[in-house]
């Protein structure tokens, strides 16, 4: 596998933030690898973070695109974190399934991760790997981070259509994207550019135990997802997709409505995401859903319910 | 460290066993050697048997598996006994990851982890393509809910490398080779996992030392008592974390059955014999808990149906038997009934104390498990068990007749033909019941003696128990009775083109047991209708299907394409489909493939011939009526093509469309042997000739060479093909009449009077 890590900024980007990923990917030396910032146009580095960054060999493309000799793309936000071991383990299950889409278990970097390994180990408590590791390892204590690597493994599913397994194959970070799926005409940080690959596939592998921390779009940036959910004609999507992605499409909106309403968004950022989502001419699947409740009342009314 | 690998062999079993040979030679390591032990004649001195490790062949006396695997443990050399059968396959790296994992001590039980396919291993290997996972797998064969859906991820060297350095090395190597471990009060997990024999690694030395052999004169149950007691003397089983070791289960039972598919009278006795000798030797009382309730859970599950006597007789000697039983169960541990339900359990406790078949619990307890199984599927199943407790008991009614086509999806066929050829020359003589699904609009419903019923419905099971005479042109249910004085005609539904049951090697996309649950089926067939003397001879070997019971008639369905008023009824048709009648009519009907739904790269549901062009250059005097799979159908978009596509998939009759065709374009589906009848042009558009090389590897025919029309992969080809069709029709013209000699010489119209004379005759006089 020879990756390129694409790192996407939210709105502004967060340069402490950026240093401490790029922190995490050189800790792991593997070698094969590219980066990438995709800066806003409207944004610039300072001379200062232009030479940290040469430093890093990150280069800067605003419209960038893979090499002769990248095989896989990884697109990730600068506030995203590895997990120690993330690219070998990766680079492993990239041997074995050259041409598929990798679908990352992750933990939420909004959260402390370590907090959240402790709960995630402690739900593993009687698993028989974990046991066996216990048993072989006598009265030394085993690491988190071992035990994690004793818990990994992967999965090869081929219901692609299934709605419930969607948004960890559907999101554009924190997946693996065979360049041999990829279309050279959408750019790589898009929703059309994942949903080809993904319709294009004939099996995703799911890498089961968290190597990365990452937070949703919906919950970051609401209205970019949004604007990516809108991107996507669904008439000009294959007649089998069509119904599946509409209903992944409402799931969404109502996610989006849901975590919007948790004040992360302005007041006024929340308003003009309730007009725009109301705006959009789609049947909610459920009535009794913050979508189906949106159709019946106006935004303003929408914002004091929600908000 | 060096591996003995035992394969017992048995006669009919070389060819597999030199595919095992090729399997071995592709292992990373040759630490190992292999022991052959077989009645057969076999020179290990001939090249086919030579190989970069050692090879040894053991000629027995004793034809049984236990006295095979006995004398080539006698006679091995390495350090761990490996059991590998002949049918079976290892993984490339199984015996080198097995060495790895350092799970391998005295006191340990190892397992290369057992994975169980219907898959042969020649078909998987082709199946194999440049672009396929490195970890493929074939189709898993076992109980869909014990399918491993994980795989273990090992650590790469580079990732142990920074391990730390208090780690204990063993655990280190786990790391980068997982296993699974089960000791202290894990230790007898997985018990039924640990009862296999095949796939385990056991140390010689431990096996010599303890004497341990297999029972010789259990022909069928030889490993209980060896591997019983290879579990006492271990205190670990290792488990590979990933499977290495592919079982092959037979998917032929009827030609090449395995050792568990043989249809033995005595195999109860057998098996509970070798239990008791499992039993009776060991004094860990975990492990004799362990092994009661295993054998407990076994009666539980198999041999209550066995005994029940809505059942056929499977079991001999029953008396002996529960003699047998009795002594056994007196000797189980007490504790182990506990873990039977409590129905079970007193039919188990009367066997300890009587020694007798309670029979009339037995049949209660099966009885309560089928309408249990009704409850829990919320009444799916009810008719079914109607059918099987009341409906079959039931006097069977006279000049009934059952008729089915494709499963109730439409009224068509052959079944049709014979009805429509019933009612015209014997009306009022029969009752014709249709099956029909519920979504079905043109039902013979409403014709004179005619029923139609739903297709599992309450009315479907009554007549398909009482009705004298049942005409079939798919299978009838697995659990179709056939009653005595009743009589099935099986009309099947084309020439075969695509290998057919006992002709396939790889069934396990369909039911694993496809053959065997057929080959029953087909028993209950009194007459089979065949259309030429090529399916005659096709299903003598597909369906072993005796010849002598194959109605040499021709396909009733067919009789519409040679009937004197053929060109009247085709007028009617063009009419009833509001095709204009000045237009000549192109029938397009191309074959369903399985990756038109997730082909990479492919735009789904889009029909390779170019619509748009035939329009514009035939448009004038053509139409085009397109024929495709009922799913492509549903998302076919044919607006913008005007009165130029008629798109008439889900019309009931496809004789009928043929009638009106002027050409048929087609590709690997079987429509073109029926076609043939109107002598009218066939041009096979196969654009994707190349690609279905492995599927046409499956055909009875030779696509490049026995065709009656020209193989286009082109549009062009095909436009140039149809603007030109005299010079096609010329050029073809020998292939067509030799085709037609050899496919359709029984086709005179009149294969429904023959087959309707020859089923029914005595029903047909006054």
């Amino acid at each position: 596998m020879h990756l390129f890590i694409n790192i996407v900024p939210q709105t502004q980007l967060d340069w402490p933030c950026l240093t401490t990923l790029i922190g995490e990917i050189t800790d792991q030396h593997f070698a094969d690898i590219t980066l990438n910032l995709q800066l806003p146009t409207d944004q610039q580095l300072t001379a200062e973070q232009a030479r940290q960054a040469d430093a890093w060999s990150l280069t800067q493309n605003t419209r960038p695109q893979l090499s002769a000799t990248d095989t896989t793309l990884l697109n990730l936000r600068e506030t995203d974190h590895l997990l120690p071991g993330a690219l070998q383990q990766w680079a492993q299950v990239t041997a074995q399934h050259a041409g598929s889409l990798v679908s990352l278990a992750t933990f939420d970097s909004a959260e402390p991760v370590a907090a959240q390994i402790t709960n995630y180990l402690a739900d593993y408590q009687d698993s028989s790997t974990r046991l066996t590791l216990q048993q072989l390892a006598g009265d030394t204590p085993v690491t988190d981070t071992t035990t994690l690597w004793a818990l990994q493994s992967y999965s090869v599913q081929d219901n692609l259509q299934t709605q419930r397994l969607l948004s960890q194959r559907l999101r554009l970070t924190g997946l693996l994207l065979p360049k041999a799926l990829l279309r050279t005409d959408l750019p790589l940080v898009s929703l059309a550019q994942t949903l080809t690959v993904l319709q294009n596939s004939t099996d995703v592998v799911r890498l089961h135990v968290p190597t990365l921390a990452r937070q949703a779009w919906s919950a970051t940036t609401p209205l970019a997802w949004l604007d990516q959910l809108q991107s996507i004609t669904v008439s000009d999507l294959d007649v089998s997709w069509q119904p599946v992605f509409t209903t992944y499409a409402q799931n969404q909106l109502n996610t989006l409505l849901d975590v919007a309403g948790r004040r992360a968004l302005s007041a006024s950022v929340h308003l003009q995401l309730l007009q725009r989502i109301k705006h959009l001419t789609v049947q909610p699947t459920r009535r009794w859903s913050r979508l189906g409740l949106l159709q019946l009342v106006s935004p303003r009314m929408a914002h004091r319910l929600f908000y | 460290m060096k591996f003995s690998l035992i394969t017992p062999v048995k006669p009919g079993e070389l060819a597999q066993l030199q595919g095992l040979k090729r399997n071995l030679e592709a292992q990373t390591t040759r630490d190992f050697e292999w022991l052959i032990a077989t009645t057969l004649p076999i020179d290990g001195g001939q090249p086919e048997w030579q190989a970069d490790f050692d090879i040894h062949m053991i000629t027995l006396n004793t034809p049984t598996i236990g006295a095979a695997r006995n004398a080539a443990m006698a006679v091995a050399t390495g350090d761990w006994l490996v059991f590998v059968d002949s049918d079976d396959y290892l993984l490339p790296n199984a015996l080198t990851e097995m060495a790895a994992s350092q799970a391998l001590t005295a006191t340990t039980m190892a397992d290369l982890n057992q994975y169980a396919t219907y898959e042969p291993h020649v078909s998987f290997t082709n199946s194999l393509t440049p672009d396929t996972a490195r970890d493929s797998l074939p189709k898993w064969g076992g109980k869909k809910r014990h399918a491993p859906k994980n795989r273990a991820l090992n650590l790469t060297s580079e990732l142990a490398a920074t391990l730390p350095t208090d780690l204990p090395a063993e655990a280190q190597n786990w790391l980068q080779h997982k296993t699974r471990l089960y000791q202290g009060e894990q230790r007898w997990q997985a018990f039924d996992r640990q009862l296999k024999i095949s796939g385990k690694v056991i140390s010689r030395n431990l096996v010599q030392q303890a004497k341990l052999t297999f029972d010789a004169t259990n022909a069928l149950y030889p490993d209980y008592h060896f591997l019983t007691q290879v579990m006492a003397r271990t205190s670990r089983y290792v488990v590979l974390a990933n499977p290495t070791y592919i079982r092959v289960r037979h998917n032929d039972p009827i030609n090449s059955p395995a050792v568990h598919q043989l249809e033995v009278p005595n195999r109860w006795h057998l098996r509970v014999a070798a239990w008791e000798a499992g039993l009776t030797d060991l004094t860990d009382s975990d492990l004799q808990t362990a092994f009661s309730t295993y054998t407990l859970r076994r009666l539980h599950r198999y041999l209550f149906q066995a005994l029940a006597t809505s059942t056929p007789v499977t079991v001999e000697d029953v008396p002996a038997l529960m003699a047998q039983l009795q002594h056994y169960l007196q000797g189980v541990t007490p504790a182990a009934f506990n873990t039977t339900p409590r129905f079970s359990r007193q039919i188990l406790r009367k066997i300890q104390r009587t020694g007798k078949l309670p029979q009339t619990r037995i049949n209660t307890l099966v009885r309560l498990r089928q309408l249990n199984r009704v409850v829990r599927h919320r009444g799916r199943g009810i008719t079914r068990l109607a059918y099987n407790w009341w409906f079959t008991k039931l006097p069977v009614k006279p000049r009934t007749i059952l008729y089915e086509s494709f499963l109730g999806r439409n009224f068509s066929d052959s079944p049709k033909a014979i009805y429509n050829y019933l009612q015209e020359n014997y009306p009022g003589r029969f009752k014709h019941v249709w099956v029909m699904n519920p979504d079905v609009t043109e039902t013979p419903a409403g014709q004179p003696n005619t029923k139609v019923v739903k297709r599992f419905g309450w009315r479907y099971m009554y007549y398909l128990a009482t009705a004298k005479f049942q005409v079939i042109n798919m299978r009838q249910p697995k659990w179709f009775v056939k009653r005595p004085g009743t009589r099935f005609l099986s009309t099947w539904h084309g020439t075969p083109l695509k290998h057919l049951v006992f002709d396939m090697d790889n069934v396990a996309s369909a039911n694993p047991l496809y053959k065997a649950i057929f080959y029953q089926q087909s028993r209950q067939w009194d007459y089979l209708v065949t259309a030429n003397q090529f399916s005659v001879d096709v299903f003598e070997h597909a369906f072993m299907y005796p010849t002598q019971q194959m109605l040499p008639s021709g396909y009733p369905r067919n009789d519409i394409l040679s009937a004197p008023d053929k060109d009247d009824r085709a007028h009617q048709i063009k009419v009833k489909l509001g095709i204009p009648l000045d237009k000549k009519i192109i029938l397009y009907a191309p074959t369903w493939r399985d990756d038109d739904y997730y082909g990479v790269g492919d735009y789904k549901f889009t029909l390779k011939l170019d619509v748009a062009r035939l329009k514009r250059e035939l448009g004038d005097d053509y139409v085009l009526v397109l024929r495709t799979h009922y799913f492509i159908t549903e998302h076919l978009d044919t607006t913008g093509f005007g009165d130029f596509v008629y798109n008439e998939s889900s019309y009931d009759d496809i004789s009928e469309l043929y009638l009106i065709a002027d050409v048929l374009i087609t590709d690997y589906s079987s429509v073109f042997f029926d076609y043939a009848i109107l002598k009218r042009p066939i041009l096979y558009f196969v654009y994707d000739f190349e690609k279905y090389g492995s599927v046409l590897r499956g055909f009875y025919l030779d696509m490049a060479t026995d065709l009656p029309g020209p193989l286009l992969k082109t549009n062009d080809d095909v436009l140039a093909a149809l603007h030109n069709l005299p010079a096609v029709k010329q050029d073809y013209a020998a292939a067509y009449q030799r085709f037609s000699e050899r496919f359709n010489a029984w086709e005179d119209g009149h294969a429904s009077e023959r087959v309707v004379n020859a089923f029914f005759a005595d029903d047909l006089k006054d």
